[in-house]
């Protein structure tokens, strides 16, 4: 009877610990900055072999959704700054701050141009050209998109005040 | 005599109460079924139809109104631009091609789009083709002598009964313009399909206003940049600049989707408060039944049929009125989805009504378990039935 208690017990906190095993496990992927991404450029399109070494490997970057592709969100662009705010707050990026993402199935997101989400994904660095989406520097394949959570909220006595000297 | 046999007998034994709990069933699970194949297909038309070019230049305004009136042809045309904005787009070293296009007016309802051939130019990074189901595409003729010949879509020409070499117009003014058919489309399965396409000289002579303007006007360009990641500074430029707005379509497509999901939320709520009304009804007749039946029950229990087997019964009756309004509801709402298709197909739209999903043998097991779930309690009733107080002298 208290061998079967224990069985019973033991398998039910395997139920419970199990989910809880990936989630783990996820929170091991890198990140990746753009400002990582621009220091990685060299000359004639070239990357460093430190960003390179991610390539092949699960990655997570955060940025804005430019949907430049089809409206399932299969291909999209992913962006430091974002596309659809024209008058805030910095000048669009180009080629080098621009993640070429593509997801396997259809996003279903609440999509929202001034909102950042975080990309989950096999990453690619260096030039490539393919026929449908023209050349791009740097890929993630086989991306799903998750909502980022915000910045560090500062207390005001850690962060200086705009303009102000250090 | 299996419980499923005696079940069904007893179902045929009041059939005109049975057939409308099945009824009931079946209209619920149609309204569910219809509801998700109608929205799904919405999307699916939307996504389907979207031009495969990544940026919409227009004249300020709404961008939902460009995309819809330019791409979807589903509202009207926003003001007009210079053809200048055209060749200015032609010449910037970021575009890789740029599609002038002008619509206004329409011919019982299909909508004149006029372009040149690069709008049905196959590239390697288009989804959608076009092929000639007859005739050959219009002529790019030059401003000063336009040609009137127009392309039509497929159901453009199914619905106007037009062939080639018939001329045509619309409204006492353009009787001096006649277009000419010279060729018709094959399905592409987008708006397309609704649009009378001509050259711009034709569309410029035709207009009055136009005719007289030195700078021709355009409704909007369509344009592929050579590289993805110079979208974002095309698309600020166009916008800072006085004159024009650039919108991405997907961008606007998933503002509408954003709208479509709070609309979908709304009618899950309502779709939850219909089953939960049809359940109610499926447990009202199954009460009802079996309270009625208790001296049956009673009968079959003095004959020797044990207490599982007269729970048996009830939960089969529950199950088989479940199955039947389920798979009835299932045929009705595709059915219902197949109606509604061509009242969205006047829109624009496309939706499949013969497209099985694949959640709906889900559906069916989920309404034969909650149609079950309802004959639970008076199965139970049935169940706790005393003989000797049921087969006791009724005067």
């Amino acid at each position: 009877m208290i061998r079967e208690f224990r069985t019973w017990l033991v398998a039910g906190l395997l139920v419970i610990v199990m989910p809880a095993v990936p989630l783990a496990g996820s929170e091991e992927i890198p990140r990746l900055t753009f400002a990582q991404l621009v220091d990685s450029i060299r000359a004639d399109s070239g990357v460093t072999e430190n960003i390179k070494s991610y390539n092949g490997k699960e990655v997570a970057i955060q940025g804005f959704i430019v949907p430049a592709g089809p409206p399932d969100l299969s291909f999209f662009l992913l962006s430091r700054v974002s596309a659809l705010g024209n008058y805030c707050c910095e000048a669009p990026v180009g080629q080098d701050e621009t993640v070429y993402v593509f997801t396997v199935k259809e996003v279903n997101i609440t999509y929202d141009p001034l909102r950042i989400f975080k990309i989950v994904g096999v990453f690619e660095a260096g030039m490539r050209a393919d026929a449908t989406n023209g050349p791009s520097l740097f890929r993630v394949r086989n991306a799903r998109v998750e909502e980022a959570l915000g910045a560090k909220i500062f207390k005001t006595e850690e962060f200086p005040a705009p303009g102000s000297k250090p | 005599m299996t419980i499923l046999t005696v079940a069904l007998k007893y179902l045929r034994g009041r059939l005109v109460a049975s057939t409308l709990t099945a009824v009931s069933i079946a209209l619920g699970v149609s309204l569910v079924v219809a509801s998700v194949l109608l929205a799904g297909g919405i999307k699916e038309g939307f996504i389907a139809g979207a031009t495969d070019y990544n940026l919409v230049v227009g004249a300020k305004g709404s961008p939902t109104q460009l995309v819809l009136s330019v791409v979807f042809r589903m509202d009207l045309a926003t003001p007009n631009i210079e053809y200048t904005a055209y060749r200015d787009l032609q010449q910037d070293p970021r575009v890789e091609t740029a599609v002038p296009i002008a619509v206004g007016d329409a011919y019982r309802g299909f909508r004149y789009v006029a372009t040149n051939s690069a709008y049905f130019a196959a590239f390697p990074w288009r989804r959608k083709t076009f092929a000639l189901a007859a005739g050959k595409f219009f002529a790019d003729d030059p401003p000063s002598d336009p040609t009137y010949e127009a392309l039509l879509g497929a159901e453009a020409a199914r619905s106007t009964g037009l062939q080639i070499g018939d001329r045509f117009y619309e409204g006492e003014e353009m009787a001096e313009y006649p277009l000419t058919v010279v060729g018709i489309l094959r399905p592409t399965h987008s708006a397309d399909d609704r649009a009378i396409f001509f050259s711009l000289p034709s569309y410029w002579g035709m207009n009055e206003v136009a005719r007289g303007m030195a700078v021709k006007p355009l409704t909007a360009v369509l344009i592929r940049p050579k590289r993805m990641s110079d979208l974002p500074s095309l698309h600020r430029a166009l916008n800072v600049a006085p004159e024009t707005q650039a919108v991405l379509p997907s961008g606007v497509l998933l503002t509408i989707f954003n709208m479509m999901a709070v609309a979908e939320d709304v009618l899950k709520m309502i779709l939850a408060i219909v089953g939960a009304i049809v359940l109610l009804y499926v447990f009202v007749s199954m009460y009802s039944a079996t309270m009625e039946r208790r001296r049956e029950i009673a009968t079959m229990r003095a004959l020797g049929a044990r207490r599982a087997t007269v729970l048996g019964i009830v939960l089969a009756e529950s199950a088989a009125l479940a199955a039947a309004g389920g798979l009835g509801g299932i045929v009705g709402g595709h059915a219902v989805a197949y109606l509604a298709r061509s009242l969205l197909g006047s829109s624009g739209l496309v939706t499949n009504p013969f497209l099985f999903d694949v959640l709906e043998p889900a559906v069916l097991a989920g309404v034969i378990l909650l149609g079950t779930v309802a004959g639970l309690l008076p199965a139970v009733l049935a169940y706790r039935t005393e003989v000797a107080e049921n087969l006791a002298p009724l005067s």
